[in-house]
C-alpha cells in the first residue's frame, strides 16, 4: 500500500506538480472515503423504524449530534490538508506560473473544501437511500391505504366524531355547521347533544381583490371595488355573473395584511368567516338553515361523521398550510375537500355501510401489523378493538382511545370546558387502550420528506459560499502571505465600520428615509472604489498596500456582485409596486430578481467571481512580482 | 580541441595526479554539460558505486575512466556568452530612516563570469544583491535584463532572477520531493526529473544526506540543498547573498570552486554575484571583484587611489619590533610602515618585487608568521 502511495505521489510529482502541491488526489480520496462512512451512516441509522416517529428525520444529521462529528472531522482534515500544502509553495518561490495555473489552484482549493465540509449530504443521502429502498412506492402506497382506511377507529378525539363533522353524502360537504347556541335558531332543524347544539347552514361568498396602489397609499383608504359574490362556493366567483355587486371596503395597513390580519369584519352579522388566496379574500355568509336529517344516521358522535383524512400522501412535515380564520378563532373550515379527501370518506362511508365485521376485522388486523413494524407504541388486540367499534347500526362511539399511553387524553375536553355534561361523558368514554398514532403520522410523513426532499435545493448555496469564503482565505494567504492578509482583515473591518457610521449618520439624521437605495448605493460605491484601485492602481503602491488592496478586490467582488442584485430588486420591487392592479395575480406577472431568482443569482455570481479571479489572476502575478521594498 | 575536449584531458590530468574528488568533480561537470540523461545515468551508478567502495580508488579510477572514454565521444555546443545578461546603469538607492546611499553602481554581468561582492557590513551589499535581483526597487538609474528567451511578464523576469538570501528559509518534507518540485514546475520531460534530481544531488556531494530531513542537515548542507534546488532552476543569473556564512574554511573553498565550475558550464553558463566576507576565497575565485564602501561601488582595483597601480603593499604578521622590521625592510625600498594593531603594511615601490622582500626579511631571520602581496586585493581597503 505504501508503495502505490509512493508511486502515485511520484507520478503526481512529476507529471502534475500543482495537483501534488494541493493534494487534490488524496483529499478527495480522503473525503469520499469519509462521505461514504458518512452515507453508510445515514444508511444504518434508519434502521430503527422509532426514529422515524420523532419530527424532522431528514434533519437527523443536525438533530443527532453528527454534525458536531462532521464539524470535527472537517476541521481536522483541513488542517492537516492545510500544513501537507504549506510545505511548498510554486508561486511564492518564483517558479514559472502562469495565470491560468494560479486560477486552476484556486479551484482545487474550492474542490477539496467542497468535499471535506458537505457530509451533511453523504448521511442524509443514506437516509434517503436506506428510506427508498426500505419503503418503497408500492409498500407505502398500501399501508397508506390501509391506515387511512382504518384511521376513523383510531377513536381518539371525540370532536372528531360529532354531527358537525359530518362531510358526506353531499351536500354535507358544502354546508356550514353552526356552533354557537346564541345564535341557533331552536324553532329550525337543528341537533343537540350533551348540551351541544348544532345547526347546518348554506352559504354564500364574497371575493375581494386587493389594489396594491390603494394600500400604497395610506390607512384605511375608503375606496369603490369590484367584487365577485356567489351563492355556490365551489363556482369560480369571478366567471360567475351573477351576484355581482358593489361594496365598501377598508382596507388595512400593507404590514397588516402581511401578518394575516383580517379584513375588517363587517357589520353583517351573517359573516361567518374568511379565506385568503393570493391577493383576494374570501368572506362566507350564511345563506339558509338546511335540515340534514336525511344525510346523517344520528345526532350522537358517530364513526360515520368522521371526515378526516388522517394521512395525506402529498404532505410534507415542511408544509405550512395556508391558515385562515373564523370569528371564533377556530379551526380552519375546510370546505375545498381533496380529490383523496373525498375519496377516503366515501369509502370508509360505504364501509361503514356494509357493516362487514370481518372486513372491518380484517382490516384491524393488517393495521397492527403495520403499526408493529413501525413500532407504534399500542395495547390494542383486534378483538378488543372490533367490540369497541362495530356498532353496525349507525356506528356510534362506545368508547375512545388513548392518543398515549401516559394518561387519560384530557386534551378533547377543553372545547367543552363550559360543558360539564360534555366533560363528563368524554372521560366516561376513554377506554384503557392506547394507540400513539400521531407517531405514526410523523413517521410516515418523514418517510414521505425522506423520499421525496432534495436536500441539495436551498443547502447547496450555502455549502457553495462557505466553501468559496474559506478557499478565498486559503487563496489569499497563498498568494499574498500572511502580513497582507493581517492587514487585509483589518481594513476590511475599517472599511465596514466606515459603511456603518455612514449608514449610523445618516440615519441620525433621517437622510436615507428619503431613497430607500441610499444604504446600497453608498456600500457600492465604496466597494466599488476599493476594487478599482485593486485592479488598475494596485502595483502603483507600496507592495504590502498592494496586497492589501488585492485581497480587499477579491474579497469585495461577490458583495459587489449581490449589493448589485439587491438594488435591482428594489427597483423591480417599486416598479411593481406601481403596477395597476390587474386580472392575474400581481406575483405571477412581477418579477423581483432577488425573490423569484435568488438561486440563480447565487449560481451566475459565483460563476462570475470565478471568471474575475480568472481574468485577476495576472494581476495578482503582476504583484507578486513587485520588489519588497 | 574543442572547449569540452580540453576540460576532459583535465579530468583525466586530476585522476592522473591522483585527485580523485578534483577529478570527480570535473568528471561530473562534464557530463552534466552533455545533457545527456544516459550519461547522467552512468555518472549516477558511478557515484552509487563510490559511495559504496569508499576505499576502492583503483575500481573507482576505472570506472571514471570508462565514463571519460564515453564522454569522448560527445559533442558540446558552447553557449553564447557575449551580452551581459544584467546591465546595470548608475543604479542608486537611498534608504531614508538611515540616510544610507547606494550608487551610483554601474556594471555589466555577463556568463560564465563570477562576481565577488566584498565590502564591511552596512555598505550596500545585500542592497545591491536585492536590487539586481528586483527584491528592491531602486531611486535612479537604469536595470536592463537580456535572457537566451523572451521575458513576457514581470513574474517570469522574476523567476529568471534567483536568488538565495543569506538566511534561506526551512524545508518541509522530503528534500528529494522539494527538488523534484523544482523540475516540475520548470516543465522538466517527467521521466528526467529523478535522473536530473539526483546528478545534482551527487554534483553537490549530497549524495548521503538526500533522505534526511532538513532539521537533521548541518547549516552547510542546508546551503548545499539550497544551492542545488536553485542550480536545477536552471539560472542564467544567480544572485548569492553570503553563502559561505556558515562554512567552515574548507567548506567555503570547495562550494567556491564548484560554484564556479558549475557556472562555466559550456552549455549552461551562469552568471554569478555572490556577496562574502571571505575576501582571500572570494577573491581567489571571481573574474571581478567588487568592493563597496559606504555605498560606493569600486570595481577591482579601480578605486580612486591609485596606491596599487603604482605601490606593492604587502602584508606582514610577525612578533619582531616595528623599528627592526622597518630597517630591515628598508633594503628593499620601503616607503612607508603602517601597524593597524594586527598586522603591519608596507608599502614598496612598483620596481620592488614580492621575492626581493622575502629576500630581505629571510637574510635578516625574521620569523614570519604570515606574509601576503594584496597590492590588487580588496584586502587592502579593509585593512588599511
Amino acid at each position: 500500500m505504501k508503495s502505490i502511495i509512493a508511486r502515485i505521489n511520484k507520478s503526481l510529482l512529476e507529471n502534475y506538480p500543482l495537483v501534488w502541491n494541493t493534494k487534490l488526489v488524496w483529499m478527495l480520496s480522503i473525503g469520499l472515503g469519509i462521505h461514504l462512512l458518512f452515507f453508510l451512516l445515514g444508511v444504518v441509522s434508519l434502521i430503527s423504524p422509532t426514529i422515524l416517529q420523532e419530527s424532522n428525520a431528514i434533519d437527523l444529521y443536525f438533530t443527532t449530534g453528527m454534525v458536531l462529528v462532521g464539524i470535527i472531522l472537517s476541521v481536522i482534515v483541513l488542517t492537516v490538508w492545510l500544513l501537507a500544502m504549506f510545505r511548498n509553495n510554486a508561486f511564492k518561490n518564483f517558479y514559472p506560473q502562469t495565470a491560468a495555473t494560479l486560477f486552476y489552484q484556486f479551484l482545487h482549493y474550492l474542490v477539496i473544501v467542497f468535499t471535506c465540509i458537505t457530509f451533511y449530504y453523504s448521511y442524509t443521502l443514506g437516509l434517503q437511500a436506506y428510506t427508498a429502498v426500505t419503503y418503497t412506492d408500492t409498500r407505502m402506497d398500501q399501508e397508506i391505504a390501509t391506515i387511512n382506511k382504518v384511521a376513523p377507529f383510531f377513536t381518539h378525539d371525540i370532536r372528531k366524531y360529532t354531527v358537525d363533522n359530518a362531510k358526506y353524502p353531499s351536500p354535507l360537504d358544502q354546508l356550514y355547521c353552526d356552533r354557537n347556541e346564541k345564535r341557533i335558531d331552536l324553532s329550525a332543524p337543528h341537533y343537540k347533544f350533551k348540551g351541544e347544539y348544532y345547526q347546518f347552514y348554506s352559504l354564500i361568498s364574497k371575493t375581494i381583490l386587493y389594489d396594491r396602489m390603494a394600500i400604497d397609499e395610506g390607512d384605511f383608504a375608503d375606496f369603490e371595488i369590484q367584487t365577485a359574490v356567489s351563492d355556490d362556493p365551489s363556482v369560480d366567483e369571478n366567471t360567475n355573473p351573477s351576484g355581482i355587486g358593489t361594496i365598501k371596503a377598508s382596507i388595512y395597513k400593507p404590514n397588516s395584511i402581511d401578518q394575516e390580519q383580517p379584513v375588517d369584519p363587517y357589520a353583517d352579522d351573517l359573516y361567518l368567516f374568511q379565506k385568503r388566496k393570493g391577493d383576494s379574500i374570501t368572506m362566507y355568509y350564511r345563506k339558509a338553515i338546511v335540515d340534514i336529517s336525511d344525510f346523517v344516521k344520528t345526532g350522537e358522535p358517530s364513526y360515520f361523521h368522521y371526515s378526516d383524512l388522517f394521512y395525506d400522501p402529498s404532505y410534507m412535515p415542511r408544509d405550512y398550510r395556508t391558515a385562515s380564520y373564523n370569528d371564533y378563532g377556530e379551526e380552519e373550515w375546510n370546505l375545498e375537500l381533496s380529490g383523496l379527501e373525498k375519496e377516503i370518506i366515501a369509502e370508509n362511508h360505504a364501509l361503514l355501510e356494509r357493516a362487514d365485521k370481518a372486513e372491518i376485522e380484517s382490516l384491524l388486523t393488517d393495521f397492527l401489523a403495520i403499526a408493529t413494524t413501525y413500532r407504534i407504541k399500542n395495547n390494542l388486540t383486534v378483538e378488543p378493538w372490533l367490540e369497541l367499534v362495530y356498532h353496525p347500526s349507525d356506528f356510534r362511539i362506545k368508547g375512545l382511545i388513548n392518543a398515549d399511553n401516559y394518561t387519560y387524553d384530557k386534551r378533547n375536553v377543553s372545547r367543552f370546558e363550559n360543558n360539564a355534561a360534555m366533560e363528563i361523558y368524554i372521560n366516561e368514554m376513554y377506554s384503557a387502550y392506547y394507540l400513539d398514532s400521531e407517531k405514526l403520522k410523523t413517521a410516515l410523513g418523514n418517510i414521505s420528506e425522506l423520499k421525496r426532499d432534495n436536500i441539495f435545493e436551498t443547502s447547496i448555496h450555502i455549502f457553495m459560499w462557505i466553501t468559496f469564503v474559506v478557499s478565498l482565505l486559503i487563496f489569499m494567504f497563498r498568494t499574498s502571505g500572511l502580513k497582507p492578509l493581517i492587514f487585509s482583515i483589518i481594513a476590511a473591518g475599517l472599511v465596514m465600520v466606515f459603511i456603518a457610521l455612514i449608514f449610523a449618520t445618516t440615519g441620525f439624521m433621517g437622510g436615507y428615509n428619503s431613497s430607500e437605495y441610499f444604504l446600497t448605493i453608498v456600500a457600492l460605491l465604496i466597494l466599488g472604489s476599493i476594487s478599482l484601485s485593486g485592479i488598475f492602481l494596485m502595483t502603483s503602491f507600496k507592495k504590502v498596500v498592494g496586497g492589501v488592496l488585492m485581497n480587499l478586490t477579491l474579497a469585495s467582488f461577490v458583495p459587489i456582485l449581490w449589493l448589485l442584485v439587491i438594488l435591482i430588486s428594489s427597483i423591480q420591487s417599486d416598479a411593481c409596486d406601481r403596477q395597476p392592479i390587474g386580472e392575474s395575480d400581481y406575483r405571477d406577472t412581477c418579477f423581483e430578481l432577488l425573490r423569484d431568482a435568488s438561486p440563480a443569482c447565487s449560481y451566475a455570481i459565483m460563476v462570475l467571481t470565478l471568471l474575475f479571479i480568472w481574468m485577476y489572476s495576472r494581476r495578482i502575478m503582476s504583484w507578486r512580482a513587485m520588489p519588497e521594498g | 580541441m574543442t572547449v569540452f575536449e580540453t576540460r576532459l584531458l583535465d579530468v583525466r590530468q586530476f585522476f592522473d595526479n591522483n585527485d580523485l574528488d578534483l577529478g570527480y568533480r570535473r568528471l561530473m561537470d562534464c557530463c552534466m554539460d552533455t545533457q545527456d540523461m544516459g550519461i547522467y545515468l552512468k555518472c549516477i551508478d558511478l557515484t552509487q558505486w563510490k559511495e559504496s567502495h569508499p576505499e576502492d580508488k583503483e575500481g573507482f579510477m576505472a570506472r571514471a575512466s570508462q565514463l571519460l572514454d564515453r564522454l569522448s565521444s560527445h559533442t558540446v555546443v558552447p553557449a553564447a556568452i557575449a551580452a551581459p545578461v544584467i546591465n546595470a546603469v548608475a543604479i542608486t538607492k537611498k534608504y531614508s530612516s538611515s540616510g544610507f546611499v547606494l550608487g551610483p553602481a554601474t556594471l555589466d554581468v555577463y556568463k560564465s563570469h563570477v562576481y565577488g561582492l566584498v565590502g564591511e557590513n552596512g555598505n550596500g551589499k545585500t542592497s545591491l544583491l536585492r536590487i539586481l535581483a528586483l527584491e528592491l526597487s531602486y531611486d535612479s538609474g537604469e536595470l536592463g535584463y537580456s535572457f537566451d528567451s523572451v521575458i513576457t511578464s514581470d513574474y517570469e523576469l522574476r523567476s529568471r532572477l534567483v536568488y538565495v538570501p543569506q538566511r534561506t528559509q526551512k524545508w518541509y518534507g522530503s528534500l528529494k520531493d522539494n527538488l523534484k518540485f523544482v523540475l516540475s514546475n520548470y516543465n522538466t520531460p517527467p521521466p528526467e526529473i529523478e535522473t536530473r534530481m539526483l546528478m545534482m544531488i551527487a554534483r553537490l556531494g549530497l549524495w548521503n544526506y538526500q533522505d534526511l530531513k532538513w532539521s537533521e542537515l548541518s547549516s552547510g548542507y542546508k546551503m548545499r540543498f539550497e544551492l542545488a534546488r536553485t542550480l536545477l532552476r536552471k539560472p542564467e543569473v544567480l544572485l548569492l547573498d553570503e553563502p559561505l556564512a556558515n562554512l567552515d574554511v574548507l567548506a567555503q573553498q570547495v562550494i567556491l570552486e564548484d560554484l564556479r565550475s558549475i557556472c562555466n558550464s559550456i552549455s549552461h553558463p551562469i552568471a554569478l554575484v555572490l556577496s562574502s566576507q571571505q575576501l582571500y576565497e572570494v577573491e581567489k575565485i571571481s573574474d571581478t571583484v567588487i568592493y563597496l564602501k559606504n555605498g560606493v561601488y569600486t570595481e577591482d582595483n579601480q578605486k580612486d587611489d591609485t596606491t596599487s597601480d603604482t605601490q606593492l603593499i604587502i602584508e606582514i604578521d610577525c612578533n619582531t619590533a616595528r623599528t627592526t622590521l622597518e630597517t630591515v625592510l628598508k633594503e628593499a625600498d620601503l616607503v612607508k610602515l603602517e601597524y593597524n594593531g594586527g598586522v603591519y603594511l608596507a608599502y614598496f615601490p612598483q620596481t620592488t618585487p614580492v621575492y626581493r622582500v622575502l629576500e630581505v626579511l629571510g637574510r635578516h631571520s625574521i620569523n614570519l608568521t604570515y606574509l601576503r602581496d594584496i597590492s590588487r586585493s580588496t584586502r587592502r581597503f579593509f585593512v588599511s
